[in-house]
């Protein structure tokens, strides 16, 4: 037997036992170390085991003895014999009777406890343990003393009557308790794509994730890695040495099943790109479950949690969404054959979808233990979306999502583009590009979507990737570095690493407790343990300011500005982690968030008091249109938006730009049908437009009624209807995607037409960033809009419905 | 390590488009089922060239004609 013991006192009893089951203290202060099943609830009742019971055995490091005594279970605590267990694990243990001690000597350290007295004397240092008592003689201690005086990991396992006992960190436990070591794994985690990397680097990739301060790494368990041949043996190596490294660190695993191999993929191309990302075919959906199956039993273990597929959106999952819940109904069944607790988390297709969410639900997955979001930094490329978006889907989620469903945060990612070496010959548009993705808007970026996300109830995190894969020969060509990782291909360090070891060590070991402000001209929100707390704030409009003071004098209440109460040793800081100002005095906020840590009690109160029960939602600003029956936009270039926005769309894809210069008319926006038929973008055929969340937001599928303004274009002489019609449909997000109107032909004439369409299922909830399209292909003129209103409701009588 | 896919495209008229992956996207495919190949509502293409068309307007990403194919007939 390993006769190194490392001692940490106190190591485990720092885990928060916040939901262990109601059983008596001792037992579940053991029950929330790691790597242990839960304990079966006992009665408080102090008793003997019954004499038919098996006898209690002791596993130390995988090996089972029968110790003489066998421990005791009495009051639902263990009590395990001193001599037996401990001249197991190599130390030397005396009972002096006449002095009620007992003395135990490993490592050239002498340990005195005393039966009834709760504490151990270690040379001069004087350490609380549980007590150890006396039975016939012998001496028992509680099973948790084990750890607290030579911090091994001990735990119960009640089904087999077992007491377990590692020595190592390093050594696997046969049993775990995915939830505990979830929660000891923290709220942070990075994803990491090991398929392809060398052995070699497994390490490195680890240490920086550790070095991150993250504590749960998210991996891909590669099919193709693992069976590259169909009916082929698994080849097992590349994870067996992830697991085994991220063992070793500390680090707590979640694997993504997924995704195709060649010979099991639908597609028939040879591009990786497409028969990864492309489901397997129906003849290998048995394939799919035995591979599920197998690397979910051979790591179950070291796996705390699966997610079907990885972020399935068109260009990660090139199918629809029934054969993605196909794929993940069959590996819910196939991962609980191998471990009944397996955690299996299905995953949604990107922009926190939640009538993808809901459909899962509505196509009978209850079984699974959560959904995974992936709230996206851009809609389209090129299109920012700042994380305020998400604030209100994950109110909804927290309220409506279910009790004990899992909503972790998949994978948030922000792009980043950098010049290799400087060069004074950029285009505007290259130096807005660099401004724009820059590495320190990625930093922020990350602080405040992770603050936003923790407050909203997302309970991990992860970034992703840790690292940028090595660039490909084109882009080693190119003049830029772009990429989405906390570190780049070289290894060296962007912002954003040290970004998210800030929000780590200052923010994810604290629950949210409350905010300070939540509205559009100020965010601050507090996260506290009861010991320190740390504020997170900054202003989306740009509009506000913090007053900070270490003097313990009461709020001055200085207009349009929050104060914080600091204390003498509190840090201001930036995204980064540098400091940026002292703890007194007044600090501009903008949309660059400010980190302010140890803050006084004062702000912790207050923040507290403003801690609600429901989801956390911005407070309203501007008009409100919760009790307005319609909602309507002017397709001007001064036009109003009164609850339906179309101009936050300019940089979307196809986005109509032009408007009408009709001299003393109605004006209104123009899409252009496509004039060079080689040339896709020469087209502006659409209009987008997003209804006020508080008008109509993830309904469900209630009636709307739409009405559309539209020029007619002029009578040509000499054309044929094909070579000139013109008409256009309306495209609406409905809870089971985005659906469409007949197209509407738009009849030649003088003035303006106003069509009317009776849609009877609208949801609005801004599915892919927008609720609706007005869609002109199809149309072989250029068509001139006023308006567009929605009103709830089916069309009245009075108005005729195309 | 999954490869990066990563294009920075300046369009000539001076604003810049930019796609990068891996990173977390949204985009789905848009729905074709119940439009006519060839007509109007159908911008006079097929329906997996149609589909191609309107995914690439708002990912500025190709899919092969096969893919196209294949999910625009529900597969």
């Amino acid at each position: 037997m390993n006769s190194r013991f490392s001692f940490r006192p106190f190591l485990f009893s720092l885990v928060s036992p916040l939901r262990v089951p109601q059983v008596p203290l001792a037992v579940a202060f053991t029950a929330s170390l790691l790597g242990f099943s839960s304990l079966s609830p006992l009665p408080a009742r102090a008793q003997t085991a019954p004499a038919t019971a098996k006898p209690i055995v002791v596993n130390i490091d995988g090996r089972v003895s029968s110790p003489d005594p066998a421990p005791l279970l009495e009051g639902g605590v263990v009590y395990v014999p001193l001599r037996g267990v401990l001249e197991n694990l190599g130390a030397r243990v005396e009972y002096f009777p006449a002095e009620k001690r007992i003395e135990i000597r490993q490592n050239d350290k002498t340990y005195v406890l005393r039966p009834g007295i709760a504490n151990a004397t270690v040379g001069s240092e004087i350490l609380p343990v549980a007590a150890p008592k006396l039975v016939a003689g012998r001496a028992f201690v509680p099973l948790r003393s084990i750890a607290e005086l030579f911090g091994y990991r001990v735990g119960w396992l009640s089904a087999e009557r077992t007491v377990a006992i590692y020595t190592n960190d390093s050594i696997k436990p046969v049993f775990v308790d995915h939830r505990a070591q979830l929660r000891s794994g923290g709220a942070f985690g990075v994803a990491i794509d090991f398929a392809g990397a060398p052995l070699a680097e497994i390490p490195r990739l680890l240490d920086a994730a550790k070095s991150a301060g993250a504590g749960l790494v998210k991996t891909r368990f590669d099919w193709n890695t693992l069976q590259p041949e169909k009916n082929g043996a698994f080849d097992w190596s590349v994870y067996d040495a992830v697991v085994r490294e991220a063992r070793a660190r500390g680090l707590k695993v979640v694997g993504v099943l997924g995704n195709s191999t060649q010979w099991a993929s639908v597609s028939l191309s040879n591009q990786p790109d497409e028969w990864r990302n492309s489901p397997p075919k129906e003849s290998e959906l048995a394939a799919w479950s035995n591979y599920v199956k197998r690397v979910v039993g051979r790591y179950r273990v070291d796996v705390q949690a699966w997610q079907v597929w990885e972020n399935p959106s068109a260009q990660n999952f090139r199918s629809v969404p029934r054969n993605y819940r196909n794929l993940l109904r069959l590996a819910t069944e196939a991962a609980r054959q191998s471990d009944a607790k397996a955690i299996v988390h299905a995953a949604e297709p990107g922009g926190v979808e939640l009538d993808f969410i809901g459909d899962l639900t509505r196509n009978g997955l209850t079984s699974i233990d959560g959904v995974t979001v992936f709230p996206v930094a851009q809609w389209q490329p090129g299109v920012a979306n700042a994380p305020e978006s998400f604030i209100l889907p994950y109110a909804i989620l927290r309220e409506q999502g279910g009790r004990g469903r899992d909503y972790w945060l998949g994978g948030a990612s922000a792009p980043v583009v950098e010049l290799k070496t400087p060069d004074a010959s950029l285009t505007e548009a290259q130096r807005e590009l660099l401004v724009n993705f820059s590495p320190a808007a990625q930093a922020d970026y990350l602080v405040r979507l992770f603050a936003l996300s923790l407050a909203g109830g997302r309970e991990k995190l992860f970034w992703n990737p840790l690292q940028d894969s090595p660039p490909s020969a084109s882009e080693a060509l190119s003049p830029f570095v772009a990429g989405t990782g906390l570190v780049r291909s070289d290894g060296t360090r962007r912002p954003a690493f040290n970004a998210f070891k800030m929000m780590s060590a200052n923010v994810g070991s604290r629950p949210y407790a409350g905010n300070l402000s939540f509205d559009r001209n100020a965010i601050a929100l507090l996260f506290d343990d009861k010991k320190t707390g740390t504020l997170v704030a900054w202003s989306p409009n740009g509009a506000a300011s913090l007053n900070l003071s270490s003097s313990g004098l009461p709020d001055p209440r200085l207009p349009g500005s929050t104060f914080v109460a600091t204390r003498p040793d509190s840090q201001v800081l930036d995204s980064s982690g540098a400091v940026i100002a002292p703890p007194d005095g007044v600090i501009r906020l903008t949309q660059r968030p400010v980190v302010i840590t140890n803050v006084g009690l004062d702000t912790a109160t207050a923040a507290a008091a403003r801690l609600g029960a429901g989801g956390l939602r911005l407070a309203p600003s501007g008009t409100s249109y919760a009790a307005a029956q319609e909602v309507r936009a002017t397709f001007t270039s001064d036009g109003v938006e009164d609850g339906l926005f179309w101009r936050r769309f300019q940089n979307f894809g196809g986005m109509a730009r032009k408007f009408s210069t009709y001299y003393q008319e109605q004006n209104g926006l123009v899409t252009e049908a496509q004039r060079e038929i080689l040339d896709l973008q020469s087209s502006k055929p659409f209009i987008y437009l997003d209804v006020a969340d508080d008008f109509l937001f993830n309904a469900g599928g209630v009636p709307v009624t739409i009405t559309v303004e539209v020029r007619r274009p002029p009578a040509s002489s000499g054309s044929s209807i094909i070579n000139s019609a013109s008409g256009f449909r309306v495209e609406y997000d409905s809870p089971t995607g985005y659906k469409s109107t007949p197209f509407q032909i738009v009849e030649p004439g003088e003035g303006w037409a106003t069509y009317t369409f009776a849609i009877p299922d609208a949801s609005f909830a801004n599915a892919e960033g927008y609720d609706l399209l007005i869609n002109t292909n199809g149309s072989k003129r250029n068509l001139t809009f006023g308006s567009l209103a929605v009103r709830r409701g089916a069309p009245s009588v009075a108005q005729p419905v195309q | 390590m999954r490869k990066l896919v990563l294009a920075v495209a300046v369009v000539a008229a001076g604003a810049a488009t930019f796609v990068a992956a891996p990173q977390a996207q949204a985009q789905q495919y848009p729905s074709v089922a119940g439009l006519t190949p060839f007509s109007p509502e159908a911008n006079f293409m097929s329906l997996p060239g149609y589909l191609r068309y309107r995914y690439f307007v708002t990912s500025r990403t190709w899919i092969s004609y096969e893919e196209a194919a294949r999910i625009a007939a529900g597969g």
